[in-house]
């Protein structure tokens, strides 16, 4: 007893002295933290916050941002770096209380619901009374973020949706890479046979070969994803079908039979020919969507993956082969491609209009777009600066031509219109049985465009 | 006579003996062969993750989750130490928990033992409203939080990360309270009459004997503030204020994985866990029967 109540005695003296001492310490150390680091730089500079989401392109920015505070001494530019899947919604939450980024990345999939919140600053006097060349920028690009003749951005990039293909693999199985492929949904066309000819089950047969085993593939000639932009947009567009009509449709434009026989032929490449790894393979709703063909394809599983050229930086440090670039096969209805860029936009809260403003043009530059197209960055948004980038990538090993040889094809965009954002996980979603299983694909494509309908008649 | 009348009925309903150790024997298998699935369940994810956070990215994406690394390559850390400004999100990250952690007992304490052992108009009903917040999604409250915060020129900086929680949160004050009012009463009674006053009960009499619950919250604010993600992440504006959480996050993009990266940031995130854990253990045992026992 008595050694319990002496403990207690010690105890009640040091806790409350102890408690102080460490709420003290917690204290000074915040407050000496929070004013050191104040969003102010107390000597009358102009802080301005530049929101982007994180890739290889954040490195090249900052570059190009050093040079823009050379120039303008009166302004520090933050570039805040955030994952993708939590980029537009901190940026939301951040707008509807009047807050966020004064300058900030948009990509397509953005533009409606931002435009329709009213936190894209629209740039047209500026443009006009700094005298900038619009005409020096891809002229789509420039159109993309054009509405009711109101300009949001200028363009600082663009890209295209190709397949990039495991050069050692191509080598060890002698193929030749062919000058043009074409397909169709009837027979597959020469596209077909190349992905029969890549293809290789594991006793070395092709699926040329008629001793080819389709239930013991060593490696598919490429991969399916249930994706729209680099998954069945670009198929879509060559077999005549749009997601939309134009934009800000409030109406779906695939259901229809050549929509039907488009999804029906890649799903065919997965489960009649075996020339495309399972959907199964591809995570969740046969998606890709935390980068398993990226992960397929540096485990030697796919030959090629069919992917955006954002992805061109990442990729080489994920495998361990050396990487080649082909362009789409042509369909039925000519050679397209999904083009899709991004803008910078400013945000109609910001306080700091005129750095902003001053930031905006400095980012839309051809000397700003240099140092990111000579950087292996970016395909700069001014087509005359597009060579720097496909010679980095040719003096680093990769040839990425195709890319830039596919911008001057028939182009369809990202469909842009409100609503779209839900419609397209709704498109997802009820396309995935036909992904996962290969059965049933009229009935699930027609089920995705009715529920895509609805979400956009609804959005607003 | 009861001992001599149930022996034999045991033994002509008992089976063979051959026959019972066989049973036995196939108890146990199918006990600890359960029990070790499960282990394996809840292990697997830690594995994996060890072993991918000494692989190179390229090595990761080309072997199994589950097969060992080649070489201890131990590039991923020297990346995330040495190049990423880790260092620095692990300093925001001790620093906003720390003081998280410290103003929610501190008010923790006050507002349970108000609510536990003095008496106030309401104070009930006030309790019941307060513990009715528990209901409320946390990301109910994101918007207004945040209008708040740029209200006051918080937005981006170390208070605004922590304010919102450092006065106390329903969970641990319920805890608490629940432990106050379940002291004998008869203690504090005694030392009114003895003249002291409602601060030194507080300090000399409650808080020694409620060591276990005070650090039982403490536990909890620590492991919340660590892992706290979502307000962090609206909250700041910079790469200069993140904390772990929201800097892992930031190394997986659709756009470029690293998952060696991440992996190892999280490995790397869970020592200071790993470490109170190890220094606490008793205590978190203890807790865990403070608040799992209806008291």
């Amino acid at each position: 007893m008595p050694r319990t109540l002496m403990h207690r005695k010690r105890l009640f003296r040091a806790s409350p002295r102890r408690l102080a001492v460490v709420c003290g310490c917690a204290a000074l150390l915040v407050s000496a933290a929070a004013c050191s680091s104040s969003g102010s730089s107390g000597s009358g500079k102009i802080n301005l916050t530049y929101a982007q989401w994180v890739t290889p392109e954040n490195t090249g920015y900052q570059k190009s941002i050093n040079m823009f505070e050379k120039a303008h001494p009166n302004i520090h530019v933050t570039i805040e770096s955030i994952a993708y899947n939590d980029y537009q919604p901190k940026l939301t939450t951040q707008f509807s209380s009047g807050g966020g980024p004064d300058v900030y990345w948009v990509n397509t999939p953005m533009i409606a619901s931002w435009l329709k919140d009213g936190v894209m600053e629209d740039l047209t006097a500026k443009i006009k009374a700094a005298g900038i060349n619009m005409s020096q920028y891809i002229p789509t690009l420039v159109s993309l973020h054009q509405f009711g003749g109101k300009i949001y951005g200028l363009p600082k990039d663009w890209d295209t949706i190709a397949y990039y293909y495991n050069v050692n693999y191509f080598k060890q199985h002698h193929i030749a890479i062919p000058s043009s492929l074409t397909w169709n949904p009837a027979n597959g066309g020469t596209w077909l046979s190349f992905l029969k000819e890549l293809t290789v089950d594991a006793s070395g047969h092709n699926a040329l070969s008629p001793q080819f085993n389709s239930s013991s593939v060593a490696t598919y000639g490429t991969d399916v994803p249930n994706e729209m932009q680099w998954g069945f947009e670009p198929y879509l567009a060559e077999n005549g079908v749009k997601i939309i009509n134009q934009p800000y449709a409030k109406t779906v434009a695939f259901n229809t039979p050549a929509a039907q026989q488009t999804f029906q032929f890649l799903a065919d490449l997965m489960y009649k020919y075996h020339v495309a790894a399972p959907g199964s393979d591809l995570g969740t709703n046969a998606a890709a969507n935390n980068n398993e063909d990226q992960q397929l394809f540096a485990k030697g599983k796919v030959a090629m993956i069919e992917n955006g050229d954002w992805i061109t930086a990442g990729l080489p440090s994920s495998v361990k082969f050396p990487i080649g670039v082909l362009p789409f096969p042509a369909g039925p209805a000519g050679k397209w491609t999904v083009l899709n860029g991004l803008i910078d936009s400013i945000n109609t809260h910001s306080p700091n209009q005129q750095a902003a403003w001053e930031l905006e043009q400095w980012l839309g530059s051809p000397a700003s777009q240099k140092i990111m197209g000579a950087g292996g960055y970016i395909w700069p948004g001014i087509p005359s600066l597009d060579p720097l980038m496909a010679a980095y990538w040719k003096a680093h090993g990769m040839d990425i031509q195709p890319f830039l040889t596919e911008a001057s094809w028939n182009t369809v965009f990202w469909p842009v219109t409100p609503g779209m954002n839900k419609a397209q996980l709704d498109i997802a979603n009820l396309l995935a049985p036909a992904y996962l299983t290969g059965k049933n694909v009229p009935q699930a494509v027609s089920a995705a465009a009715r529920q895509a309908g609805d979400d956009l008649a609804t959005a607003g | 006579m009861a001992a001599t009348t149930l022996t034999p009925t045991r033994r002509s309903t008992a089976a063979p003996a051959p026959l019972k150790k066989t049973v036995r024997i196939l108890k146990y298998v199918v006990f600890y062969g359960c029990l070790t699935l499960i282990a394996l369940v809840f292990l697997a994810p830690y594995v994996i993750a060890f072993f991918g956070a000494f692989k190179s990215e390229a090595n990761l994406f080309s072997t199994a989750p589950w097969s060992p690394p080649h070489s201890l390559y131990t590039g991923n850390f020297k990346t995330i130490l040495f190049s990423d400004d880790f260092i620095r999100y692990l300093g925001n990250t001790l620093l906003v928990t720390c003081a998280l952690t410290a103003g929610q007992v501190t008010f923790g304490v006050l507002s349970a033992y108000a609510f536990a052992r003095l008496e106030f108009p309401g104070r009930d009903a006030l309790f019941a409203v307060y513990l009715a917040t528990l209901m409320v999604p946390n990301v109910v409250t994101i918007v207004p939080l945040y209008t708040m915060m740029r209200q006051f020129h918080l937005t981006n900086t170390y208070w605004a990360i922590f304010l919102p929680y450092v006065l106390g949160v329903p969970y641990t004050i319920f805890l608490m309270r629940q432990y106050f009012r379940s002291l004998p009463s008869e203690v504090f009674a005694a030392a009114r009459v003895d003249g002291c006053s409602e601060w030194t009960i507080l300090t000399r009499i409650l808080i020694p004997m409620a060591k276990p619950i005070i650090v039982t919250a403490t536990l909890i604010a620590f492991v919340f503030g660590w892992n706290n993600f979502l307000w962090p992440l609206i909250v700041t504006d910079s790469n200069a204020k993140q904390v772990l959480t929201v800097a892992t996050a930031g190394l997986q993009s659709a756009f470029n994985d690293q998952w060696n990266l991440v992996l190892a940031a999280s490995l790397v995130s869970l020592v200071p866990l790993l470490v109170i854990f190890a220094v606490f253990q008793k205590h978190i045992v203890r807790s865990l029967q403070l608040t799992g026992v209806n008291r």
